[in-house]
């Protein structure tokens, strides 16, 4: 009795609370944790050093969300990197399919190397399939990681947050309690240890559960960092081991086929205008005979060359220059620099696409002029007079449109380079056109060809879809080789106020692979009767006509067998 | 001496503050009990001990509230700085951050207690002299710029823990018998009753032997200052 005194005090507190399970205790618990619940609710603030105190805990619980968002957008992340391999594989292979059908019909070396690459294609797509197995096994590892350990962790936590809610609710209740205490009072002091006693048992739990809870995230990242470096050890070395295998593989190509003389290569962003394609057809039947060996070396010819020669010409020149072959390596480098001094003072541009955009200003080809201006054919007047207010645009549009059939070629064996580094399907379309343009199947008369063309052209109103995809074409084989041509055409153009009609700033082409033949011939039926300014119309119905053409037949006689459903 | 006559003149509220694990319950247990407990729990909230000393043959009840350390009660704790008349500011001498802590106890001793309140300095576990981590001179240096009384105390050896309390004791007595101490000033601290046989309260409870700790509390010892009686 005599030593009650402190320590005894805790232990009558503890035995008179024990029993306490009276209405009134348990009203107050729960008024105190729902009082918890609704600060934590509301985001009211809480008490700073309360919430400090969990400083630790809360750090851990920040640091298990960021795994559980991780994990979550891993496996998303996942699934589409999974859709794009096979994606891209299924590209590769069709390329390599592609490839290595035109490498049959080419006897040249560019045929082989063609057949070569694709095989290498074929091959790389399919091994490419194989990353899929390391990544679907991956994936299911962070599938599983994220429906057992972090699920089980989630569990956890929520039991630990209740808890801590309480344990909040029983200090709110101590704090009230608090504010008028004073220990001489043996109700107060009773009403004191009541919740003490509460206090204490629910700090008791949550001291539990923060423990299990800190324990438990830490294994989790523990074992997260375990899973990934397991599974990803898979994949990293399937892809390492199949890029090895294919940069081995292309590699050999380049090696294989080193040597020889690669094209310069410019790339057409815009078409031409038929105006253009005409003048530069009438200059081309001129001198169509050019050498057909050293295209790199004679680009100032171009400048002689007339635009829009014939088809023949173009195809003769084209199979040159698939037999030429390039490196493929290669391919894609435009010797801009080089054709840059050879024109002199045409634009300053030094890249392709400067080139291409005709982003000199106009101005800047004065000396390519004279010689287009007398080739223009006096057909080609009224889509002269097409240029009202023409925009810097149309005038580079038509400037590109002044295609030559070497640079048809070009076009043609970029195409083929370029389909395997640009993913540009408009010039795909207009490299698979140029390509059949350039085929060696065709063999009319250049002078067919740009009469077809001045026919064509001549009219433009009649089908305009027809016709503008006629131009289109023409204009993209221009345009791939126009860059000087381009500039001089789109200088005197611009001088002659060309502008192109809105129908030939046409939307991207379809697959026009059988476009191509069809336009020389599609123009023959167009009279060249009304002024060119036709509106733009709905070309579906003009591409649609080259989507029955067979890509490979004599663009001559196709073109004669729609004459009669264009002139219909 | 089951029925302790409550023959004293005075009631000292006593606030016992500092960093969690200084050894502020243990300070009260040794001094109320004269035992050291090895094993203390986290105190929750608050705990509670009295004692009778005598002060210029006065003798004075303390009523001692040993608050819980723990961040988390902070709020709560401070709900007891109310109404203390004097504080004791506990740290501990094995551990700086302890002592880098008690400007922000000071902080809220000042704020939540009267001006008049005596707060005492006190560097417990002196006994772990090899793990000393503040010394002597610093602290009492801090003391000094303070106007706090300094000692240090093991409560494991009892070493000046009596001490403590009487000092702080006799200054308030001190201020008391100056006068700076208003006893009818609500929140003095101090209780001040004449010291009657039936020992009341100034709060009326129906029983007074069952007035909570209080009623069992006076284990009939007294500390005298002066050398006092055990």
């Amino acid at each position: 009795m005599d030593s009650y005194g402190f320590s005894s005090d805790m232990f009558s507190g503890r035995a008179v609370l024990g029993e306490d399970s009276s209405v009134m205790a348990r009203m107050q618990k729960k008024f105190w944790k729902t009082k918890q619940v609704l600060i934590k609710a509301t985001g009211k603030k809480e008490d700073e050093h309360v919430v400090a105190s969990d400083a630790d805990l809360d750090a851990k619980l920040e640091f298990f969300r960021s795994v559980q968002n991780t994990c979550t957008e891993l496996l998303k992340v996942i699934e589409k990197y999974q859709q794009r391999i096979t994606h891209l594989s299924q590209e590769e292979n069709e390329l390599g399919l592609f490839l290595r059908f035109q490498a049959e019909h080419d006897k040249t070396k560019a045929g082989n190397m063609m057949d070569a690459t694709s095989k290498a294609l074929c091959c790389s797509a399919k091994q490419r399939l194989a990353l899929c197995t390391p990544l679907h096994r991956f994936e299911q590892e962070v599938e599983t990681f994220r429906r057992r350990a972090i699920a089980d962790t989630l569990l956890t936590v929520s039991r630990m947050e209740k808890a801590r809610t309480e344990y909040r609710g029983a200090l709110l209740w101590m704090k009230d309690v608090s504010q008028e205490l004073d220990p001489d009072t043996y109700k107060q002091l009773e009403k004191f240890r009541k919740v003490q006693a509460q206090v204490r048992g629910t700090k008791v739990h949550f001291d539990k559960l923060k423990n299990d809870v800190c324990q438990k995230v830490d294994m989790l990242g523990a074992s997260r960092c375990n899973m990934l470096s397991h599974s990803l050890c898979t994949y990293q070395t399937t892809l390492l081991h199949y890029w090895e295998k294919t940069a081995h593989v292309m590699s050999g190509i380049h090696e294989a086929f080193k040597g020889y003389v690669p094209y310069q290569f410019t790339t057409l962003k815009e078409l031409r205008d038929p105006l253009d394609q005409i003048a530069s057809a009438h200059s081309a039947e001129d001198s169509k005979d050019e050498d057909q060996k050293t295209y790199s070396d004679n680009l100032v010819s171009l400048e002689d060359e007339q635009l829009g020669e014939s088809s023949e010409t173009v195809s003769t020149r084209a199979v040159d220059g698939q037999s030429r072959g390039s490196d493929s390596s290669l391919c894609a480098s435009l010797d801009s620099a080089a054709l840059n001094e050879q024109f002199g003072p045409i634009g300053g541009s030094s890249t392709d696409d400067d080139l291409l955009l005709m982003t000199p200003e106009p101005g800047s080809v004065p000396s390519l002029i004279p010689t287009l201006t007398p080739t223009i054919h006096p057909s080609m007047t009224p889509a002269i007079q097409w240029d009202i207010g023409t925009s810097y645009e149309e005038k580079q549009d038509a400037l590109h449109s002044s295609l030559r059939p070497e640079i048809g070629r070009y076009l043609l064996s970029e195409a083929f380079q370029s389909v395997e580094g640009k993913e540009d399907e408009g010039e795909r379309g207009e490299l698979a056109f140029l390509q059949d343009l350039l085929s060696p199947g065709a063999t009319g008369g250049a002078s067919e060809f740009s009469k077809a063309w001045q026919d064509a052209f001549g009219c433009f109103e009649a089908p305009p879809a027809p016709v503008a995809a006629a131009t289109l074409q023409a204009e993209t084989a221009d345009t791939h080789a126009g860059f000087l041509p381009s500039h001089l055409l789109d200088h005197s153009l611009s001088t002659t106020g060309w502008a192109t009609p809105p129908m030939f700033q046409a939307p991207p082409l379809q697959p026009p692979s059988s476009g191509g033949q069809s336009q020389p011939t599609q123009n023959t039926p167009n009279s060249s009767a009304s002024a060119p300014k036709g509106s733009s119309r709905d070309m579906s119905a003009w591409f649609n006509l080259f989507a029955d053409l067979d890509p490979l037949s004599n663009p001559d006689a196709i073109g004669r067998s729609d004459q009669e459903f264009l002139s219909a | 001496m089951t029925t302790a006559p409550y023959n004293y003149s005075y009631i000292f509220k006593y606030i016992i503050i500092g960093d969690m694990g200084v050894g502020k319950s243990c300070l009260l247990h040794q001094f109320t009990e004269k035992k050291f407990m090895a094993d203390c729990p986290h105190t929750i909230g608050v705990e509670f001990g009295t004692r009778i000393i005598e002060v210029s043959g006065q003798k004075v009840k303390l009523q001692i509230w040993d608050t819980a350390g723990q961040e988390r009660f902070r709020a709560v704790t401070r709900s007891y700085y109310r109404g203390a008349a004097g504080a004791l500011m506990v740290y501990d001498i094995t551990r700086r951050s302890t002592y880098n802590h008690l400007s922000s106890w000071l902080t809220d001793a000042r704020n939540l207690t009267n001006p008049n309140t005596v707060i005492i300095l006190i560097g417990n576990k002196a006994d772990l002299e090899a793990q000393r981590d503040v010394t002597y001179e610093e602290a009492k240096q801090f003391a000094e710029e303070n106007g706090l009384l300094f000692l240090e105390a093991s409560a494991k050896t009892g070493e000046n823990v009596e001490d403590a309390f009487l000092e702080a004791a006799k200054k308030i007595y001190q201020n008391i018998q100056d006068g700076s101490l208003d006893l009818n000033a609500a929140e003095s601290g101090v209780q001040h009753k004449p010291t009657a046989p039936q020992g009341g309260r100034l709060s009326s409870d129906a029983q007074p032997q069952k007035e909570g700790m209080f009623a069992h509390g006076d284990w009939g010892q007294m500390a005298l200052c002066d050398g006092g009686v055990t």
